[in-house]
């Protein structure tokens, strides 16, 4: 018996290197397997535009804040746009035109609007409507921004937050609730943007975008530039100029939101670049040329020499790119010659515009809505309502 | 390389008597064989059945995966080992290509002191205390800006058995535990605002650490040796921002393989040596959700050399020459990485053998 044991051990001693070698390289093979990608649905993904005669426009009239609001909006066509329906102080009552965009609605006196809010046929034309701060973003945003706010045509509860918060060491937020996303400037804004002419963009790989893409409208004068999330997700700003207008478009990937920002600021022309830091997980730009940080969101410098400075809006419209073809055939897109090499066709958040997770602390977490929700977000005053696609 | 040479002094010291030891403990090495492979499958299945791998570069805390290797002692010895480690990270990577970006780079110096000591043949225990400066730049068209940090890293503390050591094979495993001793509440100088995790010098969570050795002399020549270790650390889940939500490293695999040669020399003993090493590091993971732009692996050859004294102090070195790199997202990843250090042995023997014989 013993040398049967004795026998044994030396035919596996022999082959011991063997043995471990492989399951050494069993464990290698078994540990290239990749994590989960944690695929779970956002309720309300980007649709596609089935057709154009498939899809309606919708206007909602509202009040908040003492102001009278009308919501222009479309779930199939994915955007929703808040304006002041006055017109040089005369309130005026819109209908919906469908099928025609960049047309989107008629007054009473037959003028023709388009969905940048100006009168282009009738008596009217020319005139533009007045846009209150607005834009898209996640609902966490919202409510964590907001906290409380109202949801338009909603039932449900708003939950109670208490007090508000206050600012603290030199911030008019409390400094202690900002995070460090990244160093600064670690994120490149574009300085320089590059466009090319839709109809000169022959499947460049590069530029070519889906139609369920995300894209950013600015329209100064006639000259529409498109700016796709997929850059954006990069750079997050883009220092940008039309007509001698001279803007920044801000975006953060973290809150889905889009703002766009005069960079004339106190008689200085100033660009915006990437502080790093983040406020209920929401970009805080700094300008360049006071150093002050400002809050998204909040549409104010939080922080520094312009610290209460409140930004000056630029309307911007947020839609996807089918949506962005017909409203326009020839505008100018923003291309990945950006400087800087990155891979624009991935998504460097990964899952994270669908699934449900947040990666930095907010200051209120509301969960009346699923956290990443697009929403539409009125700010009036300190008060800020939400819109839902679902109303449209 | 600590193995390999290691196993070589170990190597020449085997003499007839260990051989008879050998044969004496035929049965015992049995049941150690078996133990062993019962404990490589365990770790295999483990690795098979946890798809959340190991943490990216920049994750916090000292590199004490590279810095794991593990070695025989003699008994009632004490080690102690200060070691100086580099890296370099200026590459930016998309999964496995160089983006050519160089406008952010990250050094982290780590100083490991590293105190070991064999109660007997079999067993050992090691200290691993860390000190890091870490610094973070950006340099832009805007100018340059910079984050920093330093201080003592998580603690380790490593049990290591000795399971089959004769004039052939050499096989030891280590387990143990890192603590979360490092700061993990350290702010950037400008606003005083908490610097990001991957920067601080702790990472906050307990780690459970092991480690398998496996030596085989005299492989291609009577001088030569061929080693392999493989490492696996698994992060438990810690409160990151201040508590605020719940977050783990992925868990880190490491795999080295490789060739070390004994060259004496006049008074010294040089011990060449040349190593493959993979590095499978998995998502870290936050409330559920894997983090973006963490994990993937990377494969380097460490070229290095330990210096053997007639005393038994040692001087080792070596360097981490990045061969492939594939990240999950995009990562800054290691450019550069060298380590030099040097080890001295104090023998607690000959004081007993003299407090026996003169009394107390």
């Amino acid at each position: 018996m013993a040398n049967r044991y004795l026998l044994k051990f030396n035919t596996m001693k022999k082959y011991l290197h063997l043995w471990i070698m492989a399951l050494l390289f069993m464990g290698v093979a078994c540990s290239n397997s990749d994590s989960d990608d944690n695929p779970i649905e956002n309720p309300n993904p980007t649709p596609i535009p089935p057709s154009e005669e498939m899809s309606n426009i919708n206007i909602v009239y509202d009040e908040f804040q003492g102001s009278s609001l009308m919501i222009v909006g479309s779930s199939a066509y994915y955007f929703m746009l808040a304006f002041h329906p006055a017109v040089d102080g005369e309130f005026m009552n819109f209908t919906e035109v469908q099928d025609s965009l960049p047309i989107v609605m008629k007054d009473d006196k037959g003028s023709y609007w388009n969905i940048f809010g100006k009168a282009v046929d009738g008596p009217n034309t020319g005139k533009q409507l007045l846009s209150p701060p607005s834009f898209m973003g996640y609902w966490f945003s919202w409510g964590a921004f907001y906290p409380g706010l109202e949801i338009y045509d909603n039932s449900l509860e708003a939950p109670n937050f208490g007090d508000g918060i206050t600012g603290s060491d030199g911030w008019s937020i409390p400094r202690d609730d900002v995070y460090i996303g990244a160093p600064k400037e670690a994120i490149p804004s574009i300085d320089n943007p590059d466009f090319i002419r839709i109809e000169d963009n022959n499947g460049d790989p590069d530029n070519s975008l889906r139609d369920r893409d995300l894209v950013v409208l600015v329209n100064i004068n006639e000259t529409l530039h498109v700016y796709p999330h997929n850059i954006l997700n990069w750079h997050e700003i883009v220092n940008d100029e039309i007509d001698n207008s001279k803007f920044a478009l801000i975006f953060c990937p973290l809150t889905g939101t889009s703002t766009v920002w005069n960079r004339e600021i106190n008689n200085a022309t100033s660009t915006f670049g990437v502080s790093g830091f983040l406020y209920n997980s929401n970009v805080v730009p700094y300008d360049r040329v006071s150093g002050s940080n400002w809050s998204q969101m909040l549409l104010k410098s939080v922080n520094g020499t312009l610290e209460g400075t409140l930004s000056e809006n630029i309307f911007a419209i947020e839609t996807n790119y089918a949506t962005a073809r017909i409203i326009s055939k020839n505008f100018q897109q923003l291309t990945t010659n950006t400087g800087h090499n990155r891979d624009y066709l991935r998504n460097p958040y990964g899952t994270y515009p669908t699934n449900s997770v947040l990666l930095f602390p907010v200051n209120f977490d509301d969960d009346r809505l699923h956290p990443k929700e697009r929403v539409l977000g009125i700010i009036i005053g300190e008060e800020a309502k939400a819109y839902r696609f679902t109303s449209f | 390389m600590k193995i390999s040479t290691t196993v070589y002094s170990k190597r020449l010291h085997i003499t007839d008597k260990a051989s008879d030891r050998i044969n004496c403990n035929q049965k015992s090495n049995l049941k150690d064989m078996r133990y062993v492979c019962i404990i490589l499958i365990l770790i295999v299945l483990l690795f098979g059945r946890n798809t959340s791998f190991a943490q990216a570069c920049c994750t916090g805390g000292a590199p004490i995966s590279t810095n794991l290797g593990i070695q025989n002692y003699a008994s009632e010895q004490l080690i102690v080992d200060l070691s100086y480690d580099y890296n370099s990270l200026r590459d930016l990577y998309a999964a496995s290509q160089n983006l050519h970006d160089s406008r952010r780079t990250r050094e982290i110096k780590s100083l490991f002191l590293r105190t070991s000591y064999a109660i007997n043949d079999k067993w050992s225990f090691s200290v691993i205390l860390p000190y890091l400066w870490q610094e973070q730049i950006v340099r832009s068209n805007f100018g340059r800006s910079s984050q920093r940090t330093k201080g003592f890293g998580d603690l380790v503390i490593l049990a290591q058995r000795s399971l089959i050591n004769n004039h052939k094979h050499q096989l030891l495993i280590a387990a143990g535990l890192k603590f979360p001793t490092g700061s993990i509440s350290k702010k950037d100088d400008e606003f005083g605002i908490l610097l990001a995790p991957d920067l601080q010098a702790g990472t906050g969570s307990y780690d459970g650490i092991g480690a398998l050795s496996y030596s085989q002399f005299g492989i291609l020549s009577p001088s030569s040796t061929a080693f392999a270790l493989i490492t696996y650390r698994y992060s438990f889940e810690q409160n990151r921002n201040l508590g605020q939500e719940k977050y783990r490293f992925g868990n880190e695999f490491a795999l080295n393989i490789g060739l070390s040669h004994n060259i004496p020399l006049k008074k010294w003993r040089l011990s060449p040596s040349l190593h493959y090493r993979y590095r499978n590091s998995g998502k870290d993971v936050t409330d559920g959700f894997d983090f973006p732009n963490t994990g993937g692996e990377w494969m380097y050859l460490v070229p290095g050399f330990r210096l053997h004294s007639a005393k038994g102090i040692v001087i080792h070195s070596s360097i981490e020459i990045p061969v492939h790199t594939n990240v999950t997202g995009t990562q800054l990843v290691t450019s550069q990485k060298w380590q030099i250090g040097i080890s001295y042995p104090i023998s607690l023997k000959k004081d007993k053998a003299v407090q026996s014989k003169y009394g107390k």
